[in-house]
């Protein structure tokens, strides 16, 4: 096996992750190439001055300091998923309804207009009691979930 | 280049997955329920591991502190979207790798996080003065390391992931992960100069 091919499975014979006749090849070659030797034993001091590295502990007050935290930022309230849905619908609801109202009020000419039942046409009756329909259920359904 | 970064050191042994996942599952599904309790276990059966990683990367143990508290809490607030509960462990760990990378990047931390002090910090090995100065030269030589590369070491060597796992936890493609890995060890043979012999396992 030539040195360079060698020099390649070098980690991976540190980290035991070759088959024993890889292995047996490779530590065959290595007894007879110092270069490569010093290679392969410089890697594995490495790799046993990185496993010397120890565990450490978290501090005993950090489950229940997350845990409180939690529970300070409302974090902890069964389905949180739902309500923020429901929020984000009915405040796209109720912009939907207020531009569906802004529509119509232009749509008849402005709300004076609308004021005076005798010009109001009956497609902009129409409109306005759409939009303040939709504006109503808009606002009642972001009432019941804000 | 060698990109040959195996897998599997073998003074560590990952723990029983599937079995850990689906317990996951369970908490999860009770704390979305309310279940106070759910999150007190969440908790507990995972601040070791993400307290290790923000430790490992940032040197420092408020700045470890923090951040896995901020991890979980980040976490807890977007569990109501998360599709794969089995994936938890997963998800938490890269929500508190990406925080530690964030940090390292912002504030300049790398020269603090070289404080000899905060390294010297002896823990488990202080009543072998070797194996301290062989823990205290290495913590120093990764702290030295560009962030990413010193995620992929810390989490390839001190937390024993595979590349798969590793890469998912940087977020990015394996063989990137294995390149960086690659880079990290040519990087630390450099720093460490003559590496000095580790107590054998």
């Amino acid at each position: 096996m030539r040195c360079r091919r060698v020099r390649q499975k070098l980690q991976p014979l540190v980290d035991g992750a070759l088959a024993e006749k890889e292995a047996a090849a490779l530590r065959q070659h290595l007894s007879a190439c110092a270069a490569c030797g010093l290679e392969f034993e410089a890697l594995r001091a490495l790799d046993r001055a990185l496993a010397a590295e120890p565990t450490v502990q978290p501090p005993p007050t950090m489950t229940a300091a997350i845990v409180s935290q939690a529970a300070a930022r409302s974090l902890m309230a069964p389905a949180t998923l739902i309500p923020r849905r429901l929020e984000a619908l009915s405040l796209a609801g109720l912009a939907l309804a207020l531009a569906a109202f802004a529509v119509a009020v232009f749509a008849v000419g402005g709300i004076s207009i609308t004021i005076g039942p005798l010009t109001v046409g009956t497609t902009g009756v129409i409109a306005v009691i759409v939009a303040a329909v939709s504006a109503a259920f808009g606002s009642l359904y972001y009432g019941t979930c804000a | 280049m060698n990109a040959e970064a195996t897998c599997a050191p073998s003074w560590l042994m990952m723990t029983g997955r599937a079995e850990d996942h689906r317990a996951d599952a369970v908490a999860i599904q009770r704390a979305r329920n309310g279940d106070r309790s759910a999150f007190d276990e969440i908790v507990r059966r995972h601040q070791g591991r993400v307290y290790n990683l923000a430790y490992r990367m940032l040197r420092h143990p408020q700045d470890a502190e923090d951040v896995t508290q901020e991890a979980f809490l980040k976490a807890f607030g977007a569990l109501p979207r998360l599709k794969n509960e089995r994936a938890f462990a997963s998800w938490l760990g890269r929500i508190a790798a990406n925080l530690c990378l964030m940090r390292l990047r912002s504030a300049q931390r790398a020269e603090t996080l070289t404080d000899p002090a905060v390294i010297a910090e002896g823990s488990a090995c202080a009543g072998n003065p070797s194996s301290l100065d062989i823990v205290g030269e290495t913590r120093a030589a990764i702290a030295k390391l560009p962030p990413k590369y010193r995620l992929a070491v810390v989490a390839f060597y001190l937390e024993g992931r595979s590349c798969r796992e590793g890469a998912r936890l940087a977020g990015v493609p394996v063989l990137t992960f294995k390149t960086r890995l690659y880079r990290a060890r040519k990087l630390l043979r450099d720093l460490l100069g003559e590496v000095p012999e580790g107590p054998t396992p």
